[in-house]
């Protein structure tokens, strides 16, 4: 890796105005953002509708132009078509070509990226298995539910394998066993040693996901740190056991209470909607129930 | 060509014809000049085939300029509401890239309409002209100079719709840009009075005024020829290419001036 960035986005000083019509008044929806996000892992940008998420990644991605302020990707600048043909991008609700089909829409965008012939072929295909796409490759895209629209979404932002993919808010609208698995594919491209920056505001679905995350709020960052540095109440710490009887539990509290332990409680563990969910309704399934054609006859 | 521009146009093409808008001007203008024979009664003394002719000449410009501004319209912020136009231009898609494949991909739609036209129009003359044999013939159009014609009507609807590009690569919304668009197109067709009034007022600032509409804008009067045609004339080919030439710097100018604007918008 020599010579290579350890960042692979450097944003200094970032800010960015619109006009909004009335004289004068301009609305900012960036303010003198300053973020490094390390290569390889995942980064999550966080922060409620308006933050100013989407439009730092736009301004990344060279779609916008910043106020002022300077941001650095993979090294150069993102006006550079070589530069952003290592980025794959998946916006926010895309509506892609409802005519295609899902290989025909990774194809044209493997394309885009400059694959052709065999090489091409083999992307789509490798890229549809990814994310689990293969079986509905043939069907056209209207014909897609919201989780698989996504996964297809994700299938054009990985055909020209880049190595920095940039996901904004890849789970909106999308079922918890869709969610999952789209949380599955990113997990995975960490694996392979992709750098990811995944922008949300469903903060509970990124928190098992993202390695370091950035709370953005009217444009500047609030907060930011590694999940496990933000999470964990380091003052605290917790047991989970199982089989001790009922009645022995005031003796293990006195116990704890006696060596020093404050507020010491004994409680059942909590899990969660989503994970009840995902265990009852997507068990024994390849995917979602969309991903099949399931035939109706009268 | 470039690769990228072939596939951004395909890609439209495809989206253009899957329009009901689309098929659903092309059976209007198919009704048209199909129902020529029905409004024979209107034909103003004129022979039949002319009448018909000039009825089918009509049928194309009025249907695909709808077309031409409509689609072109619809195509271009479809890609901006559906954000796809960021996940190509994300990529090592040029902003010019981008502009030109659009464009090329819906002037293969109206060249393919006016073709479809134009193959209709002529099939009715033939029919019509073999029916009523030598009566009323003499001055029957020649299926040579009702093609010209058609890719004659074919340039200024690729024309129409490098003005709406213009508009649409700017405004903010869809409407705005159809509107301005058809505003455009009524002074490309009035252009002789902006040209008449730039040779005769002292007025500057009329002068000025004028010169804009009257260089600026193209003059649609320059294809004007389905009425030689629907007359019997021959078409000279050194008209067409004078046409094409025209038509060439219009468009190129559009283009160049769509893709300066559409450079510096943000998406």
């Amino acid at each position: 890796m020599n010579g290579t960035p350890k960042a692979v986005i450097e944003i200094d000083g970032l800010t960015k105005e619109f006009d909004i019509g009335l004289r004068g008044v301009r609305l900012r929806a960036v303010d003198h953002l300053g973020l490094s996000i390390p290569r390889g892992g995942i980064f999550g940008l966080l922060g409620p509708n308006g933050s100013g998420k989407s439009t730092t990644i736009k301004i990344i991605l060279g779609l916008m132009q910043p106020t002022s302020g300077t941001c650095r990707v993979l090294g150069g600048s993102a006006a550079d078509p070589d530069v952003r043909r290592r980025i794959g991008y998946l916006p926010e609700s895309p509506d892609f070509y409802r005519f295609l089909t899902g290989w025909e829409l990774v194809e044209f965008y493997g394309r885009m990226s400059g694959l052709s012939g065999a090489v091409l072929g083999e992307s789509v295909e490798r890229v549809l298995d990814r994310v689990g796409l293969v079986e509905a490759s043939r069907r056209k895209i209207g014909t897609y539910s919201k989780g698989m629209l996504q996964r297809a979404g994700l299938a054009q932002a990985l055909v020209h394998d880049p190595d920095l993919i940039i996901l904004d808010e890849p789970t909106a609208g999308v079922d918890p066993i869709g969610a999952q698995m789209i949380a599955e594919i990113i997990l995975a491209l960490k694996a392979s040693g992709k750098s990811v920056l995944l922008s949300s505001h469903l903060l509970a679905q990124v928190e098992g996901v993202c390695d370091r995350v950035a709370i953005l709020d009217r444009g500047k960052v609030v907060l930011e740190g590694s999940v496990e540095e933000l999470l964990s109440e380091k003052n605290r710490r917790m047991a989970v056991f199982e089989g001790l009887p009922v009645e022995k539990e005031s003796a293990l509290l006195a116990w704890l209470e006696a060596n020093g332990a404050a507020g010491a409680s004994i409680d059942n563990p909590r899990t969660t909607l989503d994970q009840i969910f995902i265990d009852r309704v997507g068990k024994g399934t390849a995917g979602e129930s969309g991903d099949k054609i399931q035939e109706v006859r009268p | 060509m470039n690769r990228r521009v072939w596939f951004i146009a395909r890609l439209t093409l495809t989206e253009a014809f899957r329009q009901r808008f689309l098929t659903v001007i092309v059976l209007l203008g198919i009704a048209m000049i199909a129902g020529a024979r029905a409004m024979g009664t209107f034909d103003f003394g004129s022979s039949e085939l002319k009448f018909t002719a000039d009825l089918g000449f009509g049928a194309i410009t009025f249907f695909g300029t709808i077309l031409a501004v409509a689609m072109t319209a619809q195509l271009f912020f479809a890609e901006l509401e559906s954000r796809t136009a960021l996940t190509l231009l994300a990529r090592p898609v040029g902003r010019a890239e981008f502009v030109f494949g659009k464009f090329l991909g819906v002037v293969l739609a109206l060249f393919a309409f006016a073709a479809l036209m134009t193959l209709i129009l002529v099939t009715l003359l033939a029919w019509r002209g073999s029916v009523l044999g030598g009566s009323g013939s003499t001055q029957a159009p020649k299926f040579s100079a009702v093609g010209l014609v058609g890719f004659v009507l074919a340039l200024k609807l690729a024309l129409t719709a490098a003005i709406t590009f213009f508009f649409c690569s700017f405004s903010r919304t869809q409407l705005f840009s159809v509107v301005v668009a058809f505003l455009a197109v009524l002074i490309c067709h009035l252009q002789y009075l902006a040209q008449d009034a730039w040779r005769e007022t002292t007025s500057w600032l009329v002068r000025g005024v004028a010169w804009v509409f009257a260089v600026g804008l193209p003059n649609f009067q320059v294809y004007s020829l389905g009425d030689a045609a629907a007359d019997g004339q021959v078409i000279p080919m050194a008209t067409i290419g004078m046409v094409l030439a025209y038509t060439a710097f219009y468009v190129l100018v559009f283009q160049v001036l769509s893709w300066m604007c559409f450079a510096r918008r943000e998406i």
